[in-house]
């Protein structure tokens, strides 16, 4: 709990949403579409890391498009990964970009929703490359959504996704 | 003369003693308040940021041992980086200098048929001057990262290493959007002109046939790439076309993928000041994803990529005792924001064609000429930067080995001949006149004193004026000191009653 702690403090410095539930599908059903609001194309990629079952009850009650084509990819407002880890110091999720459509989904996509398990949270960035699951692995760190300074202020949302919205699974 | 109006890159090589005063001039009335301001921030960031690593001092130690070890192998890194690359289907090219490197990536677009090509930000490329090459193929080119952006749109050179643009105010960045683009709503706030250039470059994105990146590090064991970012242009251009081409210098290959903690837990707490920025990318491309068909009519079914490594002076760098350190440099930019004179000016003046601050002088002077370095006498050699660098590198140290250098090179005739009648030692025979005034200043003081009234008389003639101002610098409307028969010394002593 205390990586927790001090993950979600990081984690909300660099502007991201957090919240932790029961890894119960009922539970990550609700708590997915209350962060999809009322944004309408809504893309998800089977989880790589987390089981598919847990989206079950997601998917059957949602109009979510899961094999996006490039037209939906274009034109998503929010895109649903899961992600194998995250990172206390600096509030970063990783997430897999091998085999893995959530690699662009979380990249084009308005908001993304990153779904994974509390106990894979890591104290350090030195941390990761321990990890069995990044060893042989092309991954990206991110921390929090995407953000500029380049135009005179702090904007968050510049070529990335605006929001980042973390569902931790206990 | 008006210095408002001098255009950055015109004045941009440091190698005419002309350029670089009206570069000063040109950034204390125009660019020093967006500089001061930006790196203030990222310097008072980077302390709070470095102070939350617990064990700060023995990263720093690790990185610049990996570093010192890297740079002793290249050679052999090299071939192992050319193995992994080539056994994942990838292509390596070893580039000898700037234009190898360009004609082959050139080379690779044009082959290709590429119409539009995707940037993200890479200092190598400006140094090496690759969109020009490119753009005179016919080929367009789309720099993505907004700094990057906002430098094509205002044809200016990079004027920090980290963040490019930092020496425009959002007003002069809104200015520039109005004359350049002529939006139909005008653009005010940071949103605003944010919104606009990411919609103008996500199109691009879509249709590119190859994207173009740089590299923070490179792993001789896995051919692992690290790319650091906040945007996600690193990440678009990476993932979305179907090709891509990394290009970097030979200095940025480690040896192993497990070494690569260290760099990235110091690299954006030194730079920006955050623990890590948005995004920081650990690929070995090509990828294992899809070939997106975004523009319509790929065929394509893989993924290609290239990795480019150039040269262009870094292995004759690494054979020089003093210049070599630069090559451990990990441009952070701590250096940078941490210098007095660095926050007043920015890199359009205390930088060259491509590489700013101190440790852009030796950049600048290994990589081209060294008179490009010129600007490494803004370094006054304070040392505030030694702590902050993440390598351990005394950047004090080289630019003061760079203006030995410069000196020595340039042969300074007079200097010589009338250093004959002062006191210099022979070695520094060759410093420009004002050097050696000021470091025989207790031998000129001792004169004066000695031929006072006579002294204070002559120098205050507009002749003497003139001419001190014409060999050794002394502006004419500085106040001089007025001599006095006795001195101090003699005064104390006589006071003290000795
Ligand atoms: S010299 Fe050191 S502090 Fe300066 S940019 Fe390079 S690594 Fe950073």
């Amino acid at each position: 709990m205390e990586l927790y702690k001090k993950f979600r403090k990081t984690a909300e410095a660099t502007g991201a949403v957090v919240e932790l539930i029961e890894a119960d599908e009922k539970a990550l059903a609700k708590a997915i579409n209350k962060a999809i609001g009322d944004a309408e194309r809504v893309v998800y990629s089977d989880p790589v890391d987390l089981s598919p079952k847990l989206f079950r009850a997601f998917l059957s009650q949602k109009d979510v498009i899961t094999n996006p084509h490039e037209k939906d990819l274009e034109a998503a407002e929010v895109g649903i990964t899961d992600a194998f880890c995250a990172v206390a110091r600096t509030g970063s999720i990783c997430l897999s970009l091998d085999n893995n459509a959530g690699a662009v989904i979380s990249l084009l996509s308005k908001k993304h929703i990153a779904v994974l398990s509390l106990d894979s949270i890591v104290s350090r960035p030195r941390d990761v490359f321990e990890l069995s699951a990044a060893i042989e692995r092309d991954f990206v760190f991110i921390s929090g959504p995407s953000a500029t300074a380049d135009m005179g202020e702090l904007v968050r949302g510049a070529h990335g996704p605006g929001y980042l919205h973390i569902i931790l699974l206990i | 003369m008006d210095y408002k109006t001098v255009k950055p890159r015109d004045v941009a090589n440091k190698s005419s003693e002309l350029n670089f005063k009206k570069a000063i001039r040109m950034a204390i009335e125009v660019e020093s308040e967006a500089v001061r301001r930006n790196t203030n921030t990222f310097n008072q960031n980077r302390y709070t940021a470095v102070a939350d690593i617990e064990d700060y001092d023995a990263l720093k130690d690790r990185a610049r041992a990996i570093k010192e070890e890297s740079i002793a192998t290249i050679p052999q890194l090299i071939d192992q980086l050319r193995e992994q690359i080539t056994s994942r289907g990838g292509f390596f090219y070893l580039a000898k200098n700037a234009v190898d490197a360009n004609n082959y990536i050139k080379n690779v677009c044009v082959e290709h048929k590429a119409e539009l090509i995707v940037k993200a930000k890479s200092m190598t490329s400006e140094e090496t001057k690759l969109n020009h090459v490119l753009q005179n193929a016919g080929i367009e080119v789309a720099e993505t990262d907004l700094a990057e952006f906002i430098l094509q749109v205002a044809d200016e050179q990079p004027s920090h290493i980290v963040a490019p643009a930092i020496h425009r105010t959002r007003e002069r960045i809104a200015e520039l959007f109005k004359e350049k683009f002529n939006p139909d709503q005008p653009l005010e706030t940071g949103e605003e002109l944010t919104v606009f250039a990411r919609e103008w470059l996500r199109n691009k994105f879509l249709q590119a046939d190859v994207g173009i990146s740089g590299a923070n590090l490179i792993t001789a064991d896995t051919g692992t790439i690290v790319l650091v970012e906040s945007e996600g242009n690193i990440r678009m251009t990476t993932i979305l076309p179907p090709v891509h081409i990394a290009l970097a210098g030979v200095e940025k290959v480690i040896k192993k993928r497990s070494d690569i903690a260290p760099f990235i837990e110091l690299l954006a707490p030194s730079g920006t000041g955050q623990p890590l920025t948005s995004y920081t990318n650990i690929l070995r491309p090509p990828l294992k994803l899809p070939v997106y068909d975004f523009k319509g009519g790929r065929n394509a079914k893989n993924r290609e990529f290239h990795l480019v490594l150039v040269d262009n002076g870094r292995m004759a760098m690494r054979e020089d005792p003093v210049i070599k350190e630069a090559l451990y440099c990990i441009r952070c930019s701590a250096c940078l924001n941490v210098c007095t004179n660095f926050q007043t000016l920015g890199g359009h003046a205390f930088g060259g064609e491509t590489y700013s601050g101190g440790i852009g002088a030796i950049w600048e002077a290994g990589t081209g000429r060294l008179e490009n370095a010129r600007f490494a006498d803004l370094c006054t050699g304070c040392s505030r930067c030694i702590d902050q660098c993440p390598v351990r590198i005394d950047i004090p140290w080289l630019t003061e080995n760079i203006r030995f250098r410069l000196n020595v090179q340039k042969k300074d005739y007079l200097a010589s001949f009338l250093s004959r009648f002062m006191p210099t030692a022979a070695e520094d025979r060759h410093n420009p006149l004002q050097k050696q005034f000021f470091a025989n200043y207790y031998f000129f003081a001792r004169l004066g004193s000695l031929l006072a009234p006579l002294s204070n008389w002559a120098s205050s003639l507009v002749v003497s004026r003139w001419f001190m101002s014409v060999l050794f610098s002394v502006d004419k409307r500085r106040k001089l000191p007025q001599f006095k028969k006795e001195t101090l010394i003699a005064q104390y002593k006589k006071m003290s009653g000795e």
